[in-house]
């Protein structure tokens, strides 16, 4: 299994001898011993959690609370027994989340290249090449390397795919019946960018890129796979391989395994255009008893680590996870990917998003129920309260209650002192001043007509009128008076001395009687003001009748 | 979860009832203390109306006690019959429709209730002036409160040598035809009920403003 970058590999740049010997190299060669460097803390993930590494040769199940390892359990094998062992002991914490880490050989890489689209459109044709590269069973992802600097500016991008072979599916089927929420799949091989980003900021390489060596080496001899290689080309993977030992297990055979197959990835690396100018780090895990049988003179490389499981816990500040004498790196590898916050690929497989959005329909249903008994208390707590005021109003009522009463007592104490009969009186007096006050009569108005109406103005008939609203039961509404006049005007004959006298008779009632919407109601012809337009025969009329009929004025109230 | 729900339910449920009981009680005591507050006001503003308008009190006190504030359709008969020669009314006719309460609210009290008679009167009389001293002294003779709401006066003749011959003859002329029409109000006591504990509502009454 390995990785090819063709592509990549033409855009490398050469570096020369020159840039070999860059001061800021020199200086992380120049790193103080292991006992005085001083170790950053990693940030890392709070909570418990299961991790479960899977390899060819078996599987290790980690229980991990914030960043210490609280117990690890290994077994050969995906048997039932063995199955039921790892089930009890994630019984223990049903609440912890668990994560699967691959390390297995199933395992096939592919780089390619995409057109310049947007970034938005990117995923979807990764994904449409994914589903056509690979087969529907596969559990796959990819991992965006970024773009061409020049030229079409094509994305780059991996795709990963494990195959869903009886082991892997015997794994998934037993992850998937436990009551732990799964996380995710992680492979160990692509993980390691960030482990040995971890491992270099705990040792204090500067983090920016072109400061260090462009190519990083990472082997760990695991008890479960074999010896994982991964090489990192400017801190992304470029190329991986999973091997096995061969011949005695014995240290020194095992080291002078790792030699090799070191050996023999470097000179592949070099048909990805790798050169010793553009610097190497190597970064080895291995036994204590292997350690110090690695000869590094073999390499010619920038930095060259070769580390027991146990130093990289240091490194990357995981408790509990080795003892000085472990032999292999599953541990600490799995240890450090469970406990990183941050992940390079998560794969997942439909059966697993199924339970996922069950959960989280689950989680939901709880946060809403917690919102609902929140919301109950809240509305408990304003009931309360309003409780609480209507009692204090009650008492103030009450209070209040009791002072009206001493003032009605009071009142009726000094209505009893007066000799007054309110009561009886009270009410008929009521009712006697109401009736009063609707009492109008004429003589006010008879009075004010009469010194207007002077001869020879006669007054022939007075009608006097008053609205009554008593029995509509409107009694306080205010009167209108409504009062006719009939005159006569005896010995005016000419149409000209009734409109003057007309005239001045309108004018002084007006003036007199301001209260009064006042207006001729009748006119005989004779008197029209019109007058000259209409017939008019003194000597046959007024002779003839002997007396001219009635004018009427009309006085209505305003 | 869902058991914590049913008890906050049930608890919601339990101090919800007390809540409403805290309402319905302060609701009752605010309309008994508006009641003591309504009649309160209304007494004091009698009592007030009283001490102010003492000449009206004391009339209608005396009128009470004389028996004059209720209208009698036979006592009006007579009254008239006593004016008609008093003032010489010649063709007089008397209408008095029978008495009916007035229905306004504006009227309604707890001791008294006002009812009415429409009275319409036509007479003839010999000058317009009786018929000013007449109306005027309605007001005295009769029980009750006489409302004028319509008086007509038909001037028929001036005095001249005939009219002074008739009245010589007849000892009277008609020189004003006069029809008069008023509202006759009548005041009864009526015995009110078992005295009420403070704070029962009373029916609305005339409170000065």
């Amino acid at each position: 299994m390995a990785l090819t970058l063709k592509k990549r590999a033409a855009k490398e740049k050469v570096v020369d001898d020159e840039v070999a010997e860059n001061p800021a190299r020199s200086k992380t060669k120049e790193k103080k011993p292991k006992g005085q460097r001083k170790i950053k803390a990693r940030k890392c993930l709070r909570g418990s959690r299961f991790i479960l590494f899977i390899g060819d040769e078996g599987a290790i199940l980690l229980y991990i609370k914030n960043n210490t390892v609280i117990s690890r359990q290994f077994v050969p094998d995906a048997s039932e027994q063995n199955l039921e062992e790892l089930r009890a002991s994630l019984n223990l914490d049903t609440k912890a989340t668990i994560t699967l880490a691959i390390d297995s050989m199933d395992q096939t890489y592919m780089q390619q290249t995409l057109p310049p689209v947007s970034s938005m459109s990117v995923k979807k044709l990764i994904d449409r090449r994914l589903q056509r590269d690979f087969a529907p069973t596969d559990i796959k992802g990819a991992i965006l390397l970024g773009r061409e600097k020049s030229g079409r500016k094509d994305w780059n991008f991996l795709m990963i795919s494990i195959e869903r072979s009886r082991h892997i599916s015997m794994w998934l089927d037993f992850t998937l019946l436990l009551p732990n929420r799964f996380k995710g799949i992680y492979l160990v091989a692509v993980e390691t960018e960030i482990v040995v980003k971890d491992i270099e900021a705990a040792m204090g390489v500067p983090k920016k890129t072109g400061t260090g060596a462009e190519w990083k080496f990472f082997v760990s001899h695991n008890k479960v796979g074999g010896f994982r290689q991964v090489v990192l080309h400017n801190g992304r993977i470029i190329f991986t391989r999973m091997s096995q030992p061969i011949g005695e297990s014995t240290p020194e055979v095992i080291a002078g395994n790792i030699e090799q197959e070191m050996q023999s990835t470097i000179e592949y690396m070099k048909r990805l255009t790798f050169s010793t100018a553009a610097g190497l780090d190597v970064y080895i895990v291995v036994s204590s008893t292997i350690q110090p049988l690695i000869d590094k003179s073999k390499f010619t490389t920038n930095t060259f680590h070769v580390m027991t499981p146990f130093e990289i816990a240091q490194y990357l500040g995981i408790e509990g996870a080795t003892q000085p004498s472990d032999q292999f790196g599953d541990v600490i590898l799995a240890a450090s990917i469970a406990t990183s916050p941050k992940h390079v690929l998560t794969l997942t497989t439909p059966e697993f998003k199924k339970f996922d959005r069950m959960f989280t329909l689950f989680r939901s249903q709880r946060f809403l129920g917690g919102l609902i008994i929140l919301g109950l208390l809240g509305y408990s707590g304003t009931i309360a309260s309003d409780i609480y005021t209507k009692s204090i109003d009650a008492d103030d009522l009450e209070h209040n209650q009791s002072l009206k009463i001493r003032n009605l007592n009071d009142l009726h104490d000094e209505i009893k002192a007066s000799n007054l009969d309110v009561e009886k009186i009270g009410d008929l007096m009521d009712q006697y001043q109401l009736l009063l006050k609707q009492c109008v009569l004429p003589f006010s108005f008879i009075n004010r007509v009469q010194t207007v109406l002077r001869p020879p103005i006669v007054i022939r008939q007075i009608a006097w009128s008053v609205d009554d609203k008593t029995g509509e039961g409107n009694a306080l509404a205010p009167h209108k008076m409504t009062v006719i006049l009939y005159l006569r005007f005896p010995g005016v004959t000419e149409p000209d001395t009734f409109k003057v006298l007309s005239k001045q008779l309108m004018a002084s009632l007006k003036g007199a009687l301001k209260e009064f919407d006042i207006k001729f109601t009748r006119i005989p012809q004779q008197y029209t003001e019109e007058g000259l337009s209409v017939t008019f025969d003194k000597d046959v009329l007024i002779q003839k009748k002997g007396e001219p009929p009635d004018v009427v004025m009309t006085f209505t109230e305003l | 979860m869902v058991v914590v729900m049913i008890v906050m339910g049930a608890i919601i449920y339990f101090i919800s009832s007390i809540s409403d009981d805290y309402e319905a009680k302060n609701a009752d005591l605010q309309k008994k203390v508006e009641a003591i507050d309504t009649e309160t006001k209304i007494l004091r503003g009698r009592f007030t109306n009283i001490q102010k308008n003492i000449g009206d009190y004391k009339e209608v006190e005396k009128r009470l006690a004389d028996n004059r504030l209720a209208i009698n359709r036979q006592l009006i008969l007579e009254k008239f019959n006593e004016l008609k020669t008093q003032y010489i009314l010649n063709n007089l006719h008397l209408t008095v429709t029978p008495a009916q309460d007035v229905k306004s609210p504006l009227f309604t009290r707890k001791n008294s209730s006002v009812n009415f008679s429409v009275v319409i009167v036509n007479f003839d009389i010999t000058n317009d002036v009786s018929v000013y001293q007449l109306i005027d002294a309605l007001r005295d003779v009769l029980p009750g409160i006489t409302k004028l709401i319509k008086l007509d006066m038909a001037y028929q003749n001036q005095f001249d040598k005939d009219m002074l011959k008739e009245i010589s003859q007849k000892g009277t002329a008609p020189l004003v035809k006069v029809e008069m029409q008023f509202m006759w109000y009548g005041i009864n006591y009526v015995t009110p009920p078992a005295t009420a504990p403070p704070g029962t509502p009373v029916s609305p009454v005339n409170v000065p403003k």
